[in-house]
């Protein structure tokens, strides 16, 4: 899977695809943190959101980046299209970790918040935007060309979800019921949680992290399923 | 040395349905180790679809593709490689690093293979800025870096210059002497006598024969030179036995429109005998060496003509 990851990663990089997604979010934390003193949670709440669209963005340039007739000759190389899939999934996990880190470390190397983080708010941050950042990614995988060839519907239909998704609360107050919260990407609950973090006990801390993480469990393993039944020509 | 024989592969009735179209229809082979077998056929007979069925890059609609043991090394050139923004070599670092060669190989393989194809000068451009001949060329070389089982290339000879089509075949005489099992698409007939490969004709997603390349070669038929007739009549004289082909040409000298059939010699006094009786006249018969088998199957200009 190594040598998977290091040539995914090359890719990507020489496409320069990267640039858009990634830029965006180095541009919204560093405007984030231009005025100082900032709390520290909510601070923290507000960046995994970005990294949560920032991901989302990244997911589907990263995923349509190659081009369907290489993406072939990969595939036969690994003997396998499950381990692509997996292999992408975990090259994306290893860039949202690099911007969970930074996201998280910036503000306070900078001194940018009003009273010191702490390393239990910082695991916290740390664990909340990696979250977010997979949750972007888990799903932008379903909307990459393969799955969805019109890249204008793709695009719309994934600003719909993430906004959808960080105004969680305000539909789940609109559709009373299980439905909203259990269909709805989690990031509302993620933020609130993050946000009240001082408040919440640690037991409901856990519970909303392991909310966020079943939801990229299932949506990355029905995808690697999906993945092993798919076809790969030539076009994508 | 010979090796003995073994299945590698089987395909049974794989059939291939694009939005309900079948592309492939109930095709069977049995892919052994040491063989070479040629798909031909005209363009968008499904010759690239079966490869990519037997790459496992395409689900069967029906049918099944049972392969003699679970994980077979199998190598595949595509058609219309694409050039990347990295260096061929680096491409194919990772290509053979992913398929799970040891760091020394694979380094060893890639400067013998970069030498014998001549690419070595080009090794650390990016490939952005390759030619379509240089770019076959990689992706060849992608192929033959592992020890394939199975070997499948789509248009191996598309773009290459002689020295490396000669290249090419050397390599794959070597592999097929070795025990890998070849199967290719072409529109040439070298690749196919050079490496005495079996023949798979296809023809609008269906086997229209299996046979090899011998029983393709050029045999001599009679060309009988006709007034036009009526369409009729020419449907009629298309489904005669004996029956090659046909073209509308125009006369040396008078310059007149006029109709070419090759028929197989056999059977001339037959057709010579309806045309007359169609209304016909015959203006010229000679017999003279046509087009063998093979370039008559792998002929995309004659696509029009597959079914006359």
């Amino acid at each position: 899977m190594r040598p998977l990851i290091a040539y995914m990663l090359k890719s990507y990089t020489f496409s320069q695809r990267y640039f858009a997604p990634v830029a965006s979010i180095v541009i919204s934390v560093l405007f984030l943190y231009t005025y100082k003193p900032n709390p520290v949670m909510s601070s923290y709440a507000a960046t995994a959101v970005i990294l949560f669209i920032g991901c989302a963005w990244m997911g589907l340039s990263f995923l349509n980046h190659e081009q369907a007739v290489q993406r072939q000759v990969t595939i036969v190389h690994l003997r396998s299209s499950v381990k692509y899939g997996l292999g992408g999934i975990l090259t994306l996990a290893l860039l949202t970790l690099v911007l969970a880190l930074l996201t998280v470390v910036y503000p306070v190397v900078t001194g940018s918040f009003v009273e010191p983080a702490g390393l239990y708010h910082m695991t916290l941050a740390f664990a909340g935007h990696m979250l977010l950042g997979m949750l972007g990614i888990s799903i932008a995988l379903y909307l990459q060309t393969s799955w969805v060839p019109k890249s204008s519907y793709a695009i719309g239909i994934l600003l719909i979800i993430l906004i959808v998704s960080v105004g969680g609360k305000k539909l789940e107050e609109l559709i009373p019921g299980p439905v909203v919260p259990v269909l709805l990407p989690p990031a509302a609950p993620m933020m609130n949680a993050l946000m009240n973090a001082d408040e919440l006990s640690f037991r409901s801390l856990l519970g909303s992290f392991a909310h966020v993480l079943m939801y990229i469990m299932l949506l990355c393993g029905f995808y690697l399923y999906r993945s092993s039944r798919m076809d790969y020509g030539k076009n994508l | 040395m010979t090796l003995q024989q073994q299945q590698l592969l089987h395909l049974s009735g794989a059939t291939k349905l694009y939005n309900g179209h079948p592309v492939l229809n109930d095709i069977s082979m049995t892919i052994n180790t040491g063989t070479a077998t040629a798909l031909i056929g005209r363009n968008g007979s499904g010759k690239s679809t079966l490869l990519a069925i037997l790459a496992g890059l395409l689900k069967l609609s029906s049918g099944s593709l049972l392969p003699a043991k679970p994980k077979l090394r199998i190598s595949y050139a595509p058609e219309a490689f694409p050039g990347l923004r990295m260096s061929a070599e680096e491409y194919l670092y990772n290509m053979g690093r992913i398929s799970g060669m040891s760091t020394a190989l694979l380094e060893n393989k890639i400067v013998q293979l970069l030498e014998a194809f001549q690419l070595s000068p080009f090794r650390k451009q990016a490939m952005t800025g390759y030619s379509k001949g240089m770019l076959q060329k990689v992706n060849l070389i992608q192929s033959l870096l592992g020890e394939p089982e199975l070997l499948l290339l789509d248009e191996p000879l598309s773009g290459l210059d002689l020295p490396a089509q000669h290249t090419l075949i050397e390599l794959l005489k070597e592999l097929k002497h070795s025990g890998t099992a070849l199967v290719f698409s072409v529109h040439e007939p070298l690749c196919v006598e050079a490496l005495d490969a079996g023949v798979h004709v296809l023809q609008a997603g269906r086997t229209l024969m299996i046979t090899d390349a011998g029983k393709l070669r050029d045999k001599p038929s009679s060309y009988i030179l006709s007034t036009a007739l009526s369409q009729q009549a020419h449907t009629a004289m298309t489904e005669l036995t004996g029956y090659i082909s046909s073209q509308y040409v125009h006369h040396r000298y008078t310059g007149e429109e006029c109709m070419e059939w090759e028929v197989e010699i056999a059977w001339t006094d037959e057709f010579l005998r309806h045309i007359l009786d169609m209304g016909g006249s015959v203006l010229s018969l000679e017999q003279r060496s046509g087009k063998s088998g093979l370039e008559q199957w792998m002929d995309p200009k004659q696509s029009g003509e597959a079914t006359a």
